[in-house]
């Protein structure tokens, strides 16, 4: 299965699209969605962890609502995959869908590390 | 003199929440914020709004909390409302249509469509620094 992130330029042309071409304001939103994001993960961890899940539900609601702000289809679709788990209340299949989730994120911030090198 | 309307964006997605406010900041708007449903609430019953826009799902309980107890204060049941919330289905809008919301806004917000909700709800042109009072 193949999975689209936008990145380097494209992710910075969608991102300054959104908020009207302010450069300063897409760079304060990617430096505090970096510095946010490592908090929000370890929610979604501790709650998968602790096969918690209105934990998950909300943790996961609350990541996908973060990384939807950005041009990442695949990672908001994984954050959205885990608040439909937490939902169920199911969390058998939690763990690779944190997986999948971590694996996304992985790829999405070292392009948003770039936009502010 | 031009009014400045103040708005109060309760949400705890913070980049959203720093988007909006900085682009509402460049319309003319005052702004404040909230990351929790019980400061949201706090802010709304000691502070002068003309507007709340209001995630559905915060930590510290809910929106929908917060516009139940919003519609049912004298302090606050005047202030238009728009609700913010990434499920669209016609159930979530439906329920917070009936618990008094001005407008529904699908996440993640259109700052454009935020603009065009908050014209409607206030009666005024999409910039207010062109067209209040």
């Amino acid at each position: 299965m193949t999975t689209e992130l936008s990145t380097g330029p494209s992710l910075r042309d969608a991102l300054l699209a959104r908020v009207g071409g302010d450069a300063a304001l897409a760079t304060a939103m990617v430096s505090l969605f970096l510095e946010e994001c490592p908090r929000l993960l370890a929610d979604v961890r501790n709650a998968v962890g602790a096969q918690d899940a209105t934990a998950l539900k909300f943790a996961a609601h609350t990541m996908c609502g973060s990384v939807s702000n950005f041009t990442a289809p695949p990672a908001v679709e994984a954050a959205a995959r885990l608040e439909l788990i937490g939902r169920s209340g199911d969390l058998q299949a939690a763990g690779d869908a944190l997986r999948r989730l971590e694996m996304e994120l992985d790829r999405l911030l070292p392009a948003l590390r770039e936009m502010l090198a | 003199m031009k009014k400045k309307y103040t708005v109060l964006l309760a949400d705890d997605d913070k980049v959203q929440t720093l988007m909006l406010s900085t682009l509402l900041r460049t319309k003319g708007y005052m702004v404040a914020a909230a990351y929790d449903a019980t400061y949201a609430f706090m802010v709304a019953m000691k502070s002068p709004l003309d507007a709340i826009v209001l995630d559905i799902q915060m930590p510290g309980g809910t929106g929908m909390g917060v516009l139940e107890r919003l519609r049912a204060s004298s302090k606050t049941m005047q202030i238009p409302v728009i609700v913010l919330s990434q499920s669209t289905d016609d159930k979530t809008v439906a329920a917070v249509k009936a618990l008094g919301a001005d407008e529904f806004l699908p996440k993640p917000v259109d700052p454009e469509q935020l603009l065009a909700a908050l014209a409607r709800v206030l009666g005024i042109a999409a910039d207010p620094d062109a067209a209040a009072p």
